[in-house]
């Protein structure tokens, strides 16, 4: 028998409905919600969360879904990271999003992890969080008292904390489409394929002629949640699609961020490497 | 608490009543007697507990037991006959894509899942599939070596 076994005690309920897991989650003090697992269970083994009750809302279909509806990519949040990376409409719509799932962990979890479950979790190296703020996704909550539309720079408020309150659930993920217009890239340095990254860069460059008219510069692992680099963006505005722009731009999204020394590398190689990979995110991209 | 389970394991229906935390690796092993998916890291990122659940590649020590309720699932206990080993098994002794031994059920799995749904599949996709499976002894070349012979022998 694993270790786990022995000593995590939970109640496993199965809700059929999102209201029925709502109305779950208000009873019980310490119920956590289970879709995929993929980042909850690790925990409960690690011993790391105690929760109480688990209840799973990985049978509740109509959460499943991808859609297009008035030019916004509807997700719901039981999509699987293998839909999202597969799906041909997420891929013409919103490619940096199908990008992203195919940076996750490996096949065997990207079969059954979620992105609710990605967003709800919050880790501040993921993907998921990193391309909805990259992208200006909206998180659509359901709770005890209705709906709320959440935008990514406001959900994602620390290390595996969000603004979801006690009893609300992720409902849905709304992506605006990216145009051609839009040329982007995703990049992360990983020590082993598969690994959360140690620094991960999305980058958006509009363009209106030859030169970029916005940019998003979105900075993932190196802070308590998925920032924005808005000096760097901001510098970028205006100018055409040189090295050297990309480069000063570059320098100041590593001054933007304040990694800390962790236990793969040095606070100061974590900054030279947000140096790194935002030049190189930037030339992806143009 | 305890959860009543249904689901099919190598093509037997199963039924169980199981604790609301058991997980399904711990299931399969300590309920059924089907011991080829082992536990090693026990947080899904060495592969060892490798099942196909609905025909998915799955982490079996971070599935709850009542989460395969009503699945289809299949351990290495369930793809080859008692006369015939399965291609990528045949494979894996005749290339030396094993030492120990331990990760072998869990690539076993991954590598016919991958067969299955890409019966032709690069160095690459190979490499990329079997990435959570890890292997400490071979050094994955001669695995992948295996995984690569197993597809020329099933599309034969």
């Amino acid at each position: 028998m694993s270790p786990a076994t022995i000593d995590s005690r939970f109640t496993y309920r199965r809700a059929r409905s999102l209201d029925e897991a709502i109305a779950l989650l208000q009873e019980h003090e310490g119920a956590r919600v289970i879709a995929g697992g993929q980042s909850l269970m690790p925990m409960v083994n690690m011993r790391l969360v105690s929760p109480s009750m688990l209840i799973d809302i990985g049978r509740i279909q109509e959460l499943d879904y991808v859609r297009v509806s008035n030019n916004v990519l509807e997700i719901g949040a039981l999509t699987r990271h293998h839909t999202l990376e597969q799906s041909p409409v997420v891929r013409q719509h919103c490619p940096m999003l199908s990008a992203a799932a195919g940076y996750i962990g490996h096949i065997h979890i990207r079969n059954r992890g979620t992105i609710g479950g990605s967003l709800s979790h919050a880790d501040p190296a993921a993907e998921l969080p990193l391309t909805a703020l990259a992208l200006n996704a909206t998180i659509r909550t359901r709770g005890p008292k209705g709906v709320r539309d959440i935008p990514a720079n406001a959900f994602f408020l620390g290390v595996f904390t969000t603004a979801l309150q006690h009893g609300e659930l992720v409902e849905q993920v709304r992506f605006p489409m990216q145009t051609p217009n839009h040329r982007w890239s995703l990049l992360e340095q990983v020590r082993r394929h598969g690994d959360f990254p140690l620094v991960a860069v999305a980058t958006i460059l509009e363009f209106n002629g030859a030169k970029i008219a916005n940019a998003v510069i979105g900075l993932g692992g190196v802070a308590a949640t998925a920032v924005r680099a808005r000096h760097a963006e901001a510098s970028l505005s205006g100018q055409a699609p040189t090295i050297d722009v990309f480069r000063s731009a570059a320098q100041l999204a590593a001054g933007e961020v304040e990694p800390s020394d962790i236990i793969h590398a040095s606070a100061a190689y974590r900054r030279d490497m947000v140096e790194v990979y935002t030049g190189r995110a930037l030339e992806t991209a143009a | 608490m305890s959860q009543r389970i249904r689901l099919r394991v190598n093509g037997v229906e199963r039924q169980a009543e199981v604790p609301d935390h058991l997980l399904l690796v711990d299931f399969l092993r300590d309920e059924l007697g089907l011991t080829g998916a082992k536990i090693g890291c026990g947080y899904g990122i060495c592969g060892s507990c490798t099942v196909i659940l609905n025909d998915q590649v799955i982490k079996s020590c971070i599935t709850l037991a009542a989460q395969a309720d009503g699945a289809e699932v299949r351990t290495v206990e369930g793809i080859a006959t008692p006369t015939e080993l399965h291609p990528v098994q045949a494979a894996l002794i005749e290339k030396g894509g094993y030492q120990c031994g331990y990760c072998t059920p869990g690539v076993v799995m991954t590598a016919t899942a991958l067969l299955a749904k890409n019966p032709n599949p690069s160095e690459a996709e190979i490499r990329a599939a079997l990435a959570g499976n890890l292997c400490r002894c071979t050094g994955y070349t001669r695995i992948v070596q295996a995984v690569q012979n197993a597809a020329l022998v099933m599309r034969d």
